[in-house]
């Protein structure tokens, strides 16, 4: 396995960046936390970049690239705190690319904007498929889900669902009666279904309540399988934008601790700052080779990408969260004040962590998988 | 070599030279009839047991700054004034050894990478024993066997806290290999490893750490019986955590190599070999 990014990655990579830089993101993540109204919604640049038709197989007019390459713009993304809707998206294309569902044509041209409605696949410790609870550690039910022929109709709370607020089309996942989990689309403006935007502490992340109260849908043809696979590249992204926003951390604080002088000395001079910075680099570089594994994994060994997905995320978690706290020890002071950059790092941090599931779920994941592939 | 017919060794580390290598003392001093003769004593050398040759790290110079004074030698373990000493460790095996040099004699093609150019030569060296216990020693944490060991045991497989280290060091161990790809990569393309892979050696000796440790909480004394794998572990990786430079030393010269950030303040650069010792007796004394 060759694991360096090609021309083509490199260029992905360079023009994702490109796009971003002209929306000066960071200004606007500031803007937004005294008026969450002040974010700009940067779908059109999404769009623009064709990155909704980026995991849509050529067969369906997308560009029929890989998880690796979509978890290189996650990163681009994360990199400049830009709330472009990619953990919404991504995960909402492969199901209706999956299922060959109709309107994905208008769905890569930018016409139609989806987002996935996530449901945590069960697993040796919980045997159902579940959602966010709206608070504590019991995880809610997913949606109950009644089927008549390509029809399902969807009753139940998903509470913090990232990118719900503007989407138009709802991927979600309901169960049955008998525990069968079903994917439905359904229109965001159909009878029964309710979009509340929420904000919680980081106003660079979008997120919705979502609601279904007998709301009706198209069922879509997939599986048990392809429904964790969505659920698993949604970590994926989660954990490729938090290793972007820990990139930034790191280079500011560097820059910082080459300028920063004490006692006659720059301030990176001394171990204990230089070692704490080296301990981000160390953790970011893990959480990347395993971005990498993540993104090579769902295509070339698909029964590892749960155990990828989630490695990913229990360390780009854990590195972001280091690196944006280490952020704020380098700069002092000044680091914990609301004039800084450091803060929208931490909140960005502190919310990512604990959205779907949370970075400790993503952790016992890795051992579920571990225990149930050891030799007995 | 390459076939593995042939061990080698290196010949690097001193009892007064370690995270700051550049101090070795062992000396080579040229024949006026040609050659070299070698006197002083290296330490902490896996290997010089079964080993038919070394690498070896001596001074040549001590009138010039430290770095500059020394040459890589190619020593044949055999020759005459060359002893070797198993050096028992905590497990008490001796897995390293110390060799002693009594007036051997080096031929003057045993020069490596000429002579004065030692540091250099050393560096490379040195990269790739840390890219090699970063990333070449994946079964050092045994998670195969830890797997097992944790589900065999119900109340370990459902337990929080277990779960909880086996996926944080499942992590890791997977990042390592992962990691190791990306440089791997990188050596087929030509490239030299970079000063990057000490940081796969933090990860992968912190992380086999843990999962001794793991694996033996859930063993409990048993796992500390005389003949126990675990126990044997535990008793081989502290020592591991200086092998290929210290987690300080490799932090150091992370930070100022990868990162860039200014270098700690040193008081010998520049200094003449051969004055370092009365400075440092003068530092102590103060």
């Amino acid at each position: 396995m060759n694991f360096a990014l090609s021309d083509e990655q490199i260029l992905l990579r360079e023009s994702a960046r490109g796009s971003l830089s002209r929306h000066h993101t960071i200004a606007a993540a500031r803007a937004a936390l005294e008026t969450p109204d002040a974010l700009p919604d940067l779908w059109p640049v999404a769009c623009e970049a064709g990155w909704p038709g980026l995991l849509v197989s050529e067969e369906h007019g997308g560009a029929g690239l890989g998880a690796f390459d979509a978890l290189l713009v996650a990163e681009e993304c994360g990199r400049v705190l830009a709330s472009v809707p990619l953990i919404g998206l991504i995960p909402a294309t492969a199901l209706l690319d999956a299922a060959g569902h109709e309107a994905l044509e208008a769905v890569g041209a930018g016409e139609l904007r989806p987002v996935y409605v996530p449901a945590r696949p069960p697993g040796d410790t919980e045997a159902r498929w579940t959602v966010e609870a709206a608070q504590g550690l019991r995880r809610a039910d997913a949606p109950r889900a009644s089927v008549e022929g390509d029809t399902v109709t969807l009753t139940g709370t998903v509470p913090f669902v990232p990118d719900a607020p503007g989407a138009q089309l709802l991927v979600a996942v309901g169960v049955t009666a008998d525990g069968e989990p079903v994917a439905v689309a359904i229109d965001a403006s159909a009878d029964g279904v309710a979009v509340e935007s929420v904000f919680r502490y980081d106003a660079t992340r979008a997120l919705g309540q979502v609601s279904f109260s007998g709301a009706t849908g198209r069922r879509l043809e997939v599986g048990a399988g392809e429904l964790a696979d969505a659920w698993y590249l949604a970590h994926a992204l989660i954990a490729a934008e938090s290793i972007g926003a820990a990139q930034t951390c790191l280079d500011m604080s560097v820059a910082y601790a080459k300028e920063r002088f004490t006692f006659g000395r720059a301030i990176g001079s001394y171990q204990s700052v230089k070692h704490e910075l080296t301990e981000v680099l160390r953790r970011m570089e893990n959480a990347r080779g395993l971005q990498y594994y993540a993104g090579w994994a769902r295509g070339a060994a698909p029964e590892e990408f749960p155990l990828a997905a989630s490695a990913a995320r229990s360390a780009a978690g854990a590195a972001l969260d280091f690196a944006a706290r280490a952020m704020i020890n380098v700069h002092g002071g000044i680091g914990a004040t609301w004039e800084h950059d450091a803060p929208l790092f931490f909140r960005r941090s502190q919310l990512s962590r604990r959205l779907l599931a949370g970075t400790h779920d993503a952790t016992d994941r890795v051992a579920e998988r571990t225990l149930a592939t050891a030799a007995a | 070599m390459l076939h593995g017919d042939e061990v080698w060794c290196q010949m690097f580390s001193e009892p007064g030279a370690g995270s700051d290598l550049a101090a070795v003392q062992t000396r080579a001093r040229e024949n006026v009839e040609g050659g070299w003769t070698l006197n002083g004593q290296k330490v902490w050398t896996t290997n010089a047991q079964f080993a038919a040759h070394g690498l070896l790290l001596a001074r040549t110079d001590a009138d010039v700054p430290k770095h500059k004074g020394m040459t890589m030698f190619i020593v044949p373990m055999d020759a005459e004034g060359v002893t070797v000493r198993g050096l028992r460790q905590i497990s008490g095996e001796a897995e390293f050894n110390e060799v002693f040099f009594d007036d051997a004699q080096l031929a003057a093609d045993a020069v490596v990478g000429g002579v004065g150019n030692g540091w250099g030569t050393a560096l490379t060296v040195l990269m790739y024993e840390r890219l090699t216990i970063g990333f070449g020693s994946g079964g050092l944490g045994s998670p195969a066997r830890l797997a097992e060991t944790i589900r065999a045991d119900a109340q370990a497989c459902g337990d929080a806290e277990v779960r909880k280290r086996l996926g944080e060091v499942i992590t890791d161990l997977l990042a390592v290999r992962f990691n190791g790809y990306r440089a791997l990569t990188a050596l087929a393309r030509g490239q030299i490893p970079g000063p990057e892979a000490g940081l796969a050696k933090v990860t992968m000796v912190n992380a086999a750490i843990a999962a001794t440790d793991l694996g033996a909480d859930v063993v409990g004394p048993d796992a500390l019986a005389a003949d126990s794998d675990w126990s044997y572990l535990i008793s081989f990786l502290p020592g591991l955590k200086s092998a290929g430079g210290t987690e300080a030393i490799l932090r150091n010269m992370i930070g100022e190599r990868v990162l860039r950030l200014p270098p700690e303040p040193r008081l010998d650069k520049g200094v003449p070999f051969s004055e370092l010792r009365a400075m440092e007796r003068e530092g102590a004394a103060k």
